[in-house]
């Protein structure tokens, strides 16, 4: 804020504006007041929220659950956002607590997969050991230039993530590969940030080992 | 020994920067029809949480200056009247008022 030589505030004028007049407007588009909709029995205007972080939701659950599951994943979020609104309380914004739910939901989806799956082969695949191969053949910062070397890179990260179990791997897409802070991990997966620290390290060890039998095995087959 | 934690490193690297460039899916319209048909086959959420308080919370901070300036003139007002209720205190205890303004002016 600053003043012009009349001595009125210049500032202040619009500070006033945005503050008792176009704040008032805008708030009959926040997220309080459609949350206060819904929870009043107007469940078309979920609608809104809806539009609003769509894209927010499936940036993130494409991250972490497979590409085909994705829109199954992204609609269980907001049913279950839709569920628990009466127990949000605007401590945080609307779209913070959406991606602790979101987070929470890819949670339980490893851990519905990983109970029914079939236990993991303990040896490395003939194919597996061949993504490694042209993988480190690849310099890493020409990958993005090279679809198949994408390809291969993601099919690596998927067999390395389907070893470990559904917390390490959700600590470790949060902490490690999204580079999100421990404290910020805890609150979206609702854990203790020592919990995380704990898990984080150990799940990276994991993964740094699985690694290294991959390219022992690489080694030694060649 | 190095070239493998070289190696690993350069892998990690690579996983890395692949989980950054994940393809997002893309929406489509029918998606959210979906979603919203089947919110709308639940029950109504509870209304838990009273509108009083909703309301309050919305307004709380909105008020927060205005109360401020409130406490200050409030507080200034007091003291004023904390000045008339000594005087007033005075008058009670003294029977001369005249002789009391006259101490009081100089502040005895």
């Amino acid at each position: 804020m600053f003043f012009n030589p009349i001595g009125f505030p210049i500032g202040l004028k619009k500070w006033l504006f945005r503050y008792f007049i176009m704040d008032t407007d805008s708030i009959k588009m926040s997220d309080f007041e459609i949350v206060r909709r819904v929870t009043d029995g107007d469940v078309n205007a979920f609608e809104l929220l809806l539009i609003k972080y769509k894209n927010h939701v499936f940036q993130l659950v494409t991250r972490h659950v497979p590409y085909r599951q994705a829109e199954e994943i992204a609609h269980d979020v907001f049913v279950r956002a839709y569920q628990s609104l009466p127990k949000f309380k605007f401590k945080s914004s609307f779209k913070k607590w959406l991606t602790g739910i979101a987070v929470k939901t890819c949670y339980d989806f490893w851990r519905r997969e990983y109970r029914t799956r079939e236990l993991p082969m303990s040896s490395l695949s003939e194919e597996q050991q061949e993504l490694a191969r042209q993988l480190l053949a690849v310099q890493s910062e020409s990958l993005s230039d090279q679809k198949d070397a994408q390809k291969e890179a993601q099919e690596l990260l998927d067999w390395a993530l389907n070893k470990l179990s559904a917390k390490d791997r959700m600590v470790l897409e949060l902490v490690y590969l999204e580079g999100r802070s421990v404290k910020e991990a805890a609150e979206l997966l609702g854990w203790t940030a020592a919990n995380v620290k704990v898990r984080s390290f150990r799940s990276r060890k994991k993964l740094r080992r699985l690694l290294a039998d991959l390219r022992e095995e690489y080694k030694g087959g060649r | 020994m190095k070239t493998n934690q070289e190696d690993i490193k350069k892998l990690e690297e690579i996983l890395i920067k692949r989980h950054s460039k994940k393809e997002t899916v893309k929406i489509s319209e029918a998606w959210q029809a979906k979603v919203m048909s089947h919110i709308r086959r639940l029950e109504p959420v509870n209304k838990t949480r009273q509108d009083n308080s909703l309301i309050f919370e919305q307004f709380l901070w909105r008020f927060a200056p205005v109360a401020s300036a409130l406490i200050v003139i409030l507080v200034a007002v007091m003291l004023t009247f904390d000045f008339v209720s000594e005087y007033e205190m005075a008058k009670i205890f003294i029977d001369d008022p005249i002789e009391f303004s006259l101490v009081q002016s100089f502040l005895i």
